[in-house]
Formats: structure tokens, C-alpha cells, sequence
């Protein structure tokens, strides 16, 4: 058994990776060690993310279209323009795509308000004791782990205007005197919102969750002796407990949203309204409709580049923080 | 001694690499030849391509493989193979991605080289089915099966409402919408979750208008023939209540399914609406009634009509089989049966003659709707100026059917959509 | 400040394998600002018996009054209290100011600005004023267990309840922080409540100790008292290290003898008159024995029992020496300068007056050492905290 981790271990020692990389000699033993371990996982993010994202940049100021569909290397290479295109509101196509892109934000935030709002409610309602509590967890991560195109088109029906249960529910409860159009028009970003919440909450149940039951009963028994009630436990010991969780949620719930493609895509299939149109979507409809890949690719780094810039905003604020209450 | 295992080891493993590889790219070329071919899935073709490639094979020796892709992926698909240059050796041809898949050098010209022996003379065909098959000057693709959309009707339907006879002109449909009343009230639905531009484009040819100007060089949907024909088109929903606000939301199935179900008196669609209301428990062919659609104020009775085309993918290293393939497809039985399985009509004149056609009903569509039917511009660019009027059109109507339609909206819509189209076609 | 009354209290914890008794019909009555320290082992029922006048836990049977008023039912907060636990539970997210603000915050109409001069004027009591902007996580040990005891005072309670606050602490600490919190308590006058598995804790520290054991009282007294008349055999063999010995022995009525294998020793009648059993144990505390090499040369030979040596503990002060008495093991504690080897032969001699008789059956005592127990305490008590 020792013998023969010591084996892999120095077969791995052996490999000269200096022979290649010269700078790579200047690490300590120790540190060129780990990268050889580190070479394999690597080796998969540079395959299945990195050339990915340098290709698409590269793309985003060629003029591929059509005509280079399969000789992409050849198109001409055009600076900005296809930013200049898309990003012009003045034209129909950049007013689309910024439109899309405030759709996407009011997507981004309403998810994760209600995904929040929800986990945050379900999670505590698991941590109290209560019979069947294990069924009921089970049953609250359904959404999350049922394969979400079968999910997303049985909403798909239920939120039909004249045929679809929804409706019919709110109508005989008498909260609306008349069918409402769900996936068609101005309300269908809401919907959007409620579909993909619904499909994502049980995440951001189970990490707070986890979060909660991590929070030592104790705190709750001296913050009742100090005097808070119910509230006053959850305003000072439960939700300050639950930041450090809460901010890897909200950063994953945001971005995983501003780039989730499968809910609108379903959900409002093959002719999306506008105010469904965020820019994923909007995008996979430009670019595929008319082989506009040089402009398409433009538009997903500007998708890509305000992802990014907002998880770099978010971690600096986060790290400016001071939060000892983790575990981290 | 290690090294020595080690190099072994490398020796054979890219020993066997090399002969995987090999086996891959020329296993298909030993013994005889084996053509790879594949299609838009539908019901039945499985059926038909068990008996054609095998029949084929019997008379030529050549192996077909068959295989199908759906419509939800099929250009992305298609797409691959052409940037990739590998895939099927023939391909189904959806005839609207043909500019911007020829740009994309994704199809061989057929009018030359060794192919053009073996496939059908051109002769064969009319020359609208040719005017589609035929990009800048080149033969894209052969022809295969086409069909015009009809205005269709289930006569006892309509009877039981109080109406008589088809509607010949749009003042003609609004009276009788107006005038049928029956338990199953759906009349004359088109649907627009599904391309709505085609039912648009059928109102604008119904009033005299067209998509594109005769050169194709500039939009023509957003003149006031277009604007009307929009507007028309909103009005069935909003202001004549002809087409029920709620049958905005269907799809084609639901429309098909309610059609045959016996929900709705009238539709508009192709063949296969026919073959599918024939399908269906105790319905026969001769309840229906099919005609050109009414025709406009200004126009004629315009419809739409879709074709399907086969081609040769340029890096297939087989071009002759693959072209005596096509040429046995196109002969009239074969042309014939798989027209009629997908609810077309064969390119092939020879095919109408056949058993599968043997009913009025076809020979309507053949001779009375099809004079009138015309189909999209064969332009690039068209694909990103369809998604836009498709998106407009949607709009529009789902402004009418929530009630926020105002006047002058269909004509803004409509100059929008120009203006990227126009910039599209420059 | 407020007496505490505790009658017939009883919790039922019900488990999927049947129901724990884990407080038993226990009856108390708490002065007014005495500290009283509940012992016994783990299991006993001390915490939950602390953790019901907390009113962290519901009891499910018997009353418990502060003064003259039932809290039985009453939430936490409405009693009055402050509490210490064990790990402390500061709350890790907020600076030790702010934690020992916090129940004041929660529990009084206090302005902001009063509760600051508090906090500040308790962590100047406790020194740890230089502490308060700290986290919990900044802090040591001792520092967190400050904060902690700030926390419980700052509340200016009816009473304090404090469930093993120093065992997280090291040996040094420890002892250091028992001085501190008597001295504390003794300022204060606040009514407390301590609860430790540690008998030099109790021993130490309470004006009265309470022993518990399987749910049930054991004794009520003062530390003298339980040490030196134990009620039973459990309660003399908890407390004192090295603990008392015990050696199972017959009386002989007739004979006026208390008679073992190995031995026999005589009785007086006024103890024998006591005596309504026969099977006995005689209870021995390692301090109240003394040994010999020569037994001829001692007073009253016919006392003295046969030993051998097993082992010797020389602790610097005293030194253990352990015993062998027909097979049974017996602990002397003798003078520090002691030499024995081990396998010698010894007599240890015991005085009468100082013997414990227990009941064999139900360990109830039936006679114990006649050690005052009146002496001051502190000066009694010091000899233990040593050995701790």
C-alpha cells in the first residue's frame, strides 16, 4: 500500500515538466509537486472552459457569418464592430439586446429574491421538529432534481390562458375575474421568474439548510434567556449566522440565472415574447436564426463581461466584510 | 527495464489507435458502398426507409443508412456537420436555410460534374419547385415533396353552424364567422405560436402585397398592403372575434388535434391536416372540403407553400451513389409514398398519378390552391428577417389579444422590422 | 435577587426506546443570594434540573417558584435570569461589547446610552474592558469565559445559573476562576445556581451543595455536612479524593463486633444499639486511617487490621499509600515523608469515632465520623483544591 503511493508519488516527482516551461523551475519542489497534481483538473478547465471562452472572444471581433461558417479563421477580422452593432440602441437589433439585457437583470433579481425568500422559508420550516419532516424534505427537493424539461413543459400547460389549471384555480378562488395571458405579453418575465424559482429554491433550501442546522442550538437558548422572542432569534442569531451560506447563494442564484437558458427556452418555446426575451435566449435566436455568429458571440462577452464584473464587485464587498460567524 | 515497458506500452497503444482510426474513416469503403443519409423525422418514415433502402439496394448494390433529426434541432445539427465538413453523404433540404447554408458551402451544385448524370432531369419539375431548388444560379437541391397550405372544412361542421359554402374573399370569411354559430365554435383557426409570419404572408399575398420587392432587394411587407394585412390579420382576434383570443397559445398540434377532434368547423393547412384528420376515428376524406383561402381586398386567394428538397453535402466521397439514391427517391412510387407519408405533395407529376393520390381531394390541392401558392424569397438574410417578422407579428397579436393594440402599433411594428431587414439586405 | 423554591420537579424525556426519568419528584428550597452548586455524576439530572428554572426545558411535573411567584410555565426571558454555559454561546457574529449588550437590548427599555455604561462598568469589573471590540473567535479561552460571566452580570439578574462554566478551562485557570466567581458571587448577593461534575468545584465554591444522582437528591447541605455525614453511601463515595473506602463487614451483634474475612473489629454498645441491620458496610476515609510497622507498640492493638502494601503515591504534602486487606483495596492517606516499599507488611489503624456505617442493602448511613463540622470553611476547604 505505501509502496505504492510512494511509487506514484515519485513517478509523478519524475515528470520533467521544466524541460518545457522554464519558469516553471523557479517553484519551490513542493509547489511544482502540486501543480502536477493540479495538471489533470487543469487540463479539463483549460478543454471545457478556457478554449471555450478565448474562442468565443476571438469570434466577437471577426465577422464570421454564414460565408465562414466553416472557415471561421478566414472571416475579417473587424475590431469592434460587431460591438458597435449590437450595443447601438439606435438600431433595432442593439435595442433588442439591451432590451434583453434588462430583462435579464429583472430575471437575475427576481429569482434570486424569490428563490430566496422561499429556500429561506422552507429551510426553516425543515429545521423545526416535526412528524414526516424526512418525506417533506424529500418532497421539497422534487423541483430541483425532476429533469426540468418535463417540469418546465407541464407549467407550460398549466399556465395556458384558457385551458391551463392556473387560471382556473385563480378564477374559481376569485382572485382574478378573468383568464390572464401568462406566456404572452408584458407579464411573461414574471412567470419566467416564477418557473425558474420554482425549478431552483430547493437549492437554496438545502444549503440553508445546512446552514441552520450548523448554528449551535445553544445560541438560540442564550439569546431566549437574554430575551428575544421569536423574531428577535431569528433577526439576531439565525440570519446573521446564515450570511456567509447566504452569500455563496446569492452570488450562484445570480449568475447561474443571468446565464440559464433552459427555463426561458422551454417555458416559452419557439417564439418567445419580447418581455421573455432575456439575453441568452435572445442571443441563441440571433445568432441561429441567420448565422450571425461574429455579432451573436459579441453579445454573449458583453453577457459574459457584466457576469463577471458583477461576481468581482460582489466578492469585493463580500471580502471588504468582516463575517468570523462562518466556518470559514 | 521500466522505460522499455513504458515504450511498449506507447508502441501498442498507438498501434491500436492508428487502426481505430483507420477502421473509422474507411470501414464504410470495404466491401461495397454505403451511403449515409439523413432526414426531418416524422411518423412513418422509418417504415418507409426500411422498404426503399432496401429495395434500393437490391437494384444497385449500395448500402443506405438512414437516419433522422428533429426540426427543434435539425439546423443546429446541420450546422455542425457544415462547419465540421463531416456528416451524411444526402440531407433533407428545409427550403428556407438554403441561401445561408449554400453561403456556408454546405451543398454540392448539382448541375454538374459527375452527379448530374445520374440524378432526375430537371425537366421533371415546374419551375416554381425549381425557382426554390435554385440558389444564385446553382442547383442547390432536387425538389421532393411540396404542398400549399388550403383553407380547410369539415362541411356537416360548417352545415350544423349555419353557413354555406367556403368564404371567397376576407368580407366573405368575416360574414360567415359572424354568422356561425354551433356548439364547437371554433372557426377558421390559424393559431401563431407556430410561424406566425406564414399566416401573415398569406394575408399580404391575399392583398396584393409582397415580402420582399421582385429583386429582392429591399422589404416590401411594410407598405400598406402589409400594414392592412397585419392589421387584418390582428383584427380576427381583437375586433371580429373571428379567431377566439385564447387560440393564440396554440401550437400547430393543438390546432391539428382540435381540427380533427372535432372542435373546429375550419382551418388553414397543408396536407398534413388532411392526412391527419383522415387518421382519426370516424373520419373519412370526404367530409372535408378544401379551397384557395379567401382573397383580399386587393389581392388574390395567396397562400403559402412549403417545399422539401434533397441534397448532396459537398465532402461526401460518394457523390454518384449518393445522387442514384436521390434519382430513386424521385421516381413516382417512391416520390409518391413518401409524399403521402408526410402529407406532401410529390415534386414528381408522375406521383399524383399513383394510388396514394387517387381522390379529389388532391387533385384540388394540386390544381385549384397550388396555382395560387408562392413561398418565401430565396435570399441571404432571409433567416434573420423571418425571425424579426415572426417576433413582429407575435407582438402585434399578442397586443390585440391583451388589448393593448393601438391604433398606428402594426404599421410601427411593421417599419421596424424593415428597417432591419433593410439593413440585413445591404 | 430572589429565593428559589423547587417542589416535587419532575422531567420525563420521552425516547423512541421509552421514556427517561431525568429529574425524579425533587424538592429545594434556594435562599435568597446563596450559591448553591449542584453535583453528581453525568446523567445525574443536575443540568436538566437547572436547565427547568432556566425554562429551556418544559417540566412535566411539580412547580418552581422565584420569591413568591410560579414561573413553572414562563418563557425564559420572563424570568429574570442570566445564564453561563458550559462552551460559553457567545454570539460569534458580534464583539464582545455588543454581546453583553445584547440582553439588556432585548429584556430592558434601557436607552443605548445606558446600556453602554453598563457594559462598560461590567467589563471594568471583570477587566476586559481592553476586550470589547473583539469577536468571540478573537479571544482565548479565559477571555471568552470573561466575556461570558459579563454577559450573565451586566443583566443584574434574580438569579444566576451557571451550567459548568469552568470545564473548559485548563487546571490553572480553573482554579484561578473558582477564587474569582466566589469572590463574585460574594459581591454580588445574587441568588446562583452552579452546576459541575467536579467535586472540588462543589466542594469549594457552594454555601450549600446539592448531590444528585439517577435523576434523584441525594443530600442537601453544607460541604462539611455532605462530606463529613454523608446521608448514604453514594454521597460519601462522590465526594473526597482519593474517596472514602469501603469494605463490606458483618455485625455481630453478640460479639459487639463488626466481623470481615480478614478482620474483626470490636463495637460499642451505644453503636451497636443503632444497628437494626447486619449486612453493612463500613466506610473509611483515606485521611482518618493511620498506619504501622509496629504493632505491638500501639495502644490499642486489637483495632489494628493486617495490610499489605500495594503501591505508593508520595504527593510532596502526603503521600497515598495503597493497601491490600484480603483482597480488597484500601487507601491511607499518610505523611509526606513516609517510606514504605511496596509488599511490606503494615497495620492501619482506625478510630472508632471516625468509622461510617452504610446499610448494605440501601447504602443509608447509620453512623458517621464525628469530624466537626462547623469549621470555617475556607480554611477546611484548601487542603482539597490542592489534590483537584
Amino acid at each position: 500500500m505505501t509502496r505504492t503511493s510512494s511509487r506514484v508519488r515519485s513517478s509523478v516527482a519524475e515528470i520533467e515538466i521544466g524541460r518545457y516551461l522554464p519558469l516553471y523551475n523557479r517553484l519551490s519542489d513542493e509547489q511544482q509537486y502540486a501543480y502536477k497534481l493540479l495538471l489533470p483538473g487543469l487540463a479539463m478547465m483549460l478543454l471545457i472552459h478556457f478554449i471555450p471562452i478565448v474562442w468565443g472572444v476571438l469570434i466577437s471581433v471577426l465577422g464570421v457569418d454564414s460565408g465562414y461558417v466553416s472557415q471561421w479563421y478566414e472571416a475579417p477580422f473587424v475590431w469592434a464592430e460587431n460591438y458597435r452593432f449590437v450595443l447601438d440602441p439606435r438600431t433595432v437589433v442593439g435595442e433588442r439586446f439591451w432590451y434583453s439585457l434588462r430583462q435579464t437583470v429583472i430575471f437575475s433579481v427576481g429569482t434570486l429574491l424569490l428563490t430566496y425568500v422561499l429556500g429561506l422559508t422552507a429551510a426553516l420550516l425543515l429545521n423545526q421538529r416535526f412528524k414526516g419532516r424526512f418525506a417533506a424534505r424529500t418532497l421539497l427537493l422534487l423541483p430541483w432534481v425532476a429533469p426540468s424539461v418535463v417540469t418546465l413543459l407541464i407549467w407550460r400547460m398549466m399556465f395556458q390562458q384558457q385551458s391551463g389549471i392556473i387560471n382556473s384555480l385563480l378564477l374559481s378562488l376569485g382572485v382574478i375575474s378573468e383568464p390572464i395571458y401568462w406566456l404572452i405579453g408584458d407579464n411573461t418575465i414574471w412567470t419566467l421568474i416564477l418557473v425558474h424559482s420554482w425549478t431552483q429554491f430547493p437549492l437554496v433550501m438545502i444549503m440553508l439548510y445546512a446552514g441552520l442546522q450548523s448554528i449551535p442550538e445553544q445560541l438560540y437558548e442564550a439569546a431566549s434567556i437574554d430575551g428575544a422572542g421569536r423574531w428577535e432569534q431569528f433577526r439576531y442569531i439565525t440570519f446573521p449566522q446564515l450570511k456567509p451560506v447566504s452569500a455563496v447563494v446569492v452570488l450562484l442564484m445570480m449568475l447561474w440565472t443571468m446565464i440559464n437558458f433552459t427555463s426561458p427556452y422551454i417555458l416559452l418555446g419557439a417564439q418567445p415574447p419580447q418581455s421573455g426575451q432575456v439575453s441568452i435566449l435572445y442571443i441563441y435566436n440571433f445568432a441561429f436564426s441567420n448565422y450571425q455568429f461574429g455579432r451573436g458571440a459579441a453579445m454573449s462577452v458583453v453577457l459574459f463581461a457584466i457576469a463577471m464584473a458583477m461576481a468581482m464587485l460582489y466578492y469585493k464587498y463580500l471580502f471588504d466584510q468582516d463575517f468570523t460567524e462562518g466556518d470559514r | 527495464m521500466r522505460n522499455h515497458t513504458r515504450r511498449k506500452i506507447l508502441a501498442t497503444t498507438g498501434v491500436a489507435t492508428a487502426f481505430g482510426v483507420a477502421g473509422c474513416l474507411g470501414g464504410t469503403n470495404s466491401g461495397g458502398t454505403t451511403l449515409e443519409t439523413r432526414y426531418m423525422d416524422a411518423p412513418g418514415l422509418e417504415e418507409f426507409f426500411e422498404e426503399h433502402t432496401a429495395r434500393f439496394e437490391d437494384e444497385t448494390g449500395i448500402e443506405v443508412e438512414y437516419e433522422f433529426v428533429g426540426w427543434g434541432e435539425a439546423q443546429e445539427t446541420m450546422l455542425s456537420d457544415i462547419m465540421s465538413r463531416s456528416g451524411p453523404d444526402v440531407h433533407e433540404i428545409a427550403s428556407t436555410w438554403i441561401p445561408e447554408q449554400y453561403d456556408a458551402n454546405g451543398w454540392m451544385d448539382l448541375d454538374s460534374g459527375s452527379v448530374v448524370d445520374e440524378l432526375p432531369s430537371t425537366d421533371l419539375f415546374t419551375d416554381g419547385a425549381l425557382d426554390v431548388a435554385t440558389f444564385q444560379d446553382t442547383l442547390v437541391g432536387i425538389p421532393w415533396f411540396w404542398g400549399p397550405r388550403a383553407y380547410q372544412q369539415v362541411d356537416e361542421r360548417i352545415e350544423a353552424g349555419g353557413v354555406e359554402g367556403t368564404p371567397s374573399d376576407w368580407d366573405g370569411l368575416l360574414d360567415q364567422a359572424e354568422a356561425y354559430d354551433a356548439e364547437n365554435n371554433y372557426f377558421a383557426i390559424m393559431g401563431a405560436d407556430f410561424e406566425p409570419i406564414r399566416n401573415f404572408a398569406m394575408f399580404l399575398w391575399q392583398n396584393g402585397g409582397q415580402l420582399l420587392t421582385d429583386d429582392d432587394g429591399a422589404p416590401a411587407f411594410h407598405d400598406d398592403s402589409g400594414v392592412e394585412a397585419l392589421e387584418f390579420y390582428a383584427d380576427l382576434y381583437a375586433e371580429y372575434d373571428v379567431l377566439p383570443s385564447e387560440t393564440i397559445e396554440w401550437g400547430a398540434a393543438d390546432i391539428q388535434g382540435a381540427f380533427t377532434g372535432g372542435q373546429m368547423a375550419s382551418t388553414w393547412g397543408a396536407l398534413g391536416t388532411v392526412s391527419a384528420y383522415e387518421e382519426a376515428d370516424g373520419n373519412a376524406l370526404d367530409d372535408l372540403s378544401v379551397s384557395a383561402p379567401p382573397a383580399g381586398p386587393d389581392g388574390d386567394q395567396g397562400t403559402f407553400f412549403g417545399m422539401e428538397l434533397l441534397g448532396i453535402h459537398p465532402w461526401t466521397d460518394e457523390p454518384e451513389a449518393a445522387a442514384q439514391w436521390i434519382d430513386y427517391l424521385l421516381q413516382a412510387e417512391p416520390n409518391a409514398a413518401v409524399s403521402n407519408t408526410v402529407g406532401f405533395l410529390p415534386t414528381n407529376p408522375d406521383g399524383l398519378e399513383t394510388d396514394y393520390f387517387d381522390n379529389e381531394l388532391y387533385r384540388t390541392f394540386d390544381e385549384e390552391v397550388f396555382p395560387h401558392a408562392r413561398t418565401y424569397p430565396q435570399v441571404l438574410g432571409w433567416g434573420e428577417i423571418e425571425s424579426e417578422l415572426n417576433s413582429t407579428v407575435f407582438e402585434v397579436l399578442q397586443s390585440a389579444v391583451t388589448g393593448d393594440l393601438a391604433a398606428g402599433d402594426a404599421e410601427a411594428a411593421l417599419e421596424r422590422a424593415a428597417s432591419v431587414a433593410e439593413q440585413t439586405l445591404e | 435577587m430572589s429565593r428559589v423554591t423547587i417542589e416535587n420537579l419532575t422531567k420525563v424525556y420521552d425516547s423512541p426506546s421509552g421514556s427517561i426519568e431525568a429529574v425524579d419528584d425533587l424538592t429545594l428550597a434556594i435562599d435568597d443570594g446563596e450559591f448553591v452548586v449542584f453535583v453528581g455524576p453525568s446523567g445525574c439530572g443536575k443540568s436538566t434540573t437547572l436547565r427547568c428554572i432556566a425554562g429551556l426545558e418544559t417540566v412535566t411535573d411539580g412547580t418552581i417558584e422565584f420569591g413568591a411567584e410560579d414561573v413553572t410555565n414562563r418563557k425564559p426571558k420572563e424570568r429574570d435570569i442570566a445564564m453561563v454555559f458550559q462552551n460559553y454561546a457567545l454570539y460569534p457574529h458580534m464583539t464582545a461589547r455588543k454581546n453583553m449588550a445584547f440582553g439588556l437590548k432585548m429584556s430592558t427599555d434601557l436607552s443605548a446610552g445606558e446600556i453602554e455604561d453598563r457594559v462598560e462598568e461590567t467589563a471594568q469589573m471583570m477587566g476586559i474592558e481592553e476586550l470589547l471590540a473583539d469577536k468571540p473567535k478573537a479571544l482565548s479561552g479565559g477571555q471568552q469565559q470573561r466575556v461570558a460571566l459579563g454577559r450573565a452580570i451586566v443583566r443584574d439578574p434574580a438569579v444566576f445559573l451557571m451550567d459548568e462554566p469552568l470545564s473548559n478551562l485548563d487546571a490553572k485557570l480553573r482554579a484561578q476562576m473558582r477564587t474569582e466567581l466566589q469572590q463574585l458571587q460574594h459581591d454580588l448577593d445574587v441568588t446562583t445556581v452552579y452546576v459541575t461534575h467536579d467535586q472540588t468545584e462543589a466542594m469549594t465554591m457552594g454555601d450549600r451543595i446539592v448531590v444528585l444522582n439517577d435523576g434523584e437528591l441525594q443530600q442537601v447541605g453544607t460541604p462539611l455536612e455532605c462530606y463529613h455525614r454523608p446521608a448514604n453511601r453514594f454521597v460519601a463515595g462522590f465526594l473526597g479524593s482519593p474517596p472514602m473506602n469501603f469494605l463490606p463487614v458483618e455485625a455481630d451483634l453478640d460479639a459487639g463486633a463488626l466481623s470481615h474475612p480478614s478482620f474483626s473489629l470490636s463495637l460499642s454498645d451505644s453503636i451497636g444499639a443503632d444497628l437494626d441491620a447486619t449486612e453493612l458496610v463500613m466506610g473509611i476515609r483515606p485521611e482518618h486511617g493511620s498506619l504501622t510497622t509496629t504493632p505491638d507498640e500501639h495502644p490499642e492493638p486489637e483495632r489494628l487490621v493486617e495490610a499489605t502494601v500495594t503501591v505508593t503515591e508520595p504527593m510532596g504534602d502526603v503521600t497515598n499509600v495503597y493497601l491490600d486487606i484480603g483482597g480488597e483495596s484500601v487507601t491511607v492517606t499518610a505523611g509526606g515523608h513516609l517510606g514504605l516499599t511496596d509488599g511490606e507488611s503494615v497495620w492501619l489503624y482506625v478510630p472508632e469515632a471516625k468509622l461510617h456505617l452504610f446499610d448494605a442493602e440501601t447504602g443509608t448511613a447509620i453512623k458517621h465520623s464525628d469530624e466537626p463540622i462547623e469549621s470555617t470553611r475556607v480554611s477546611e476547604a484548601s487542603r482539597y483544591a490542592e489534590t483537584a
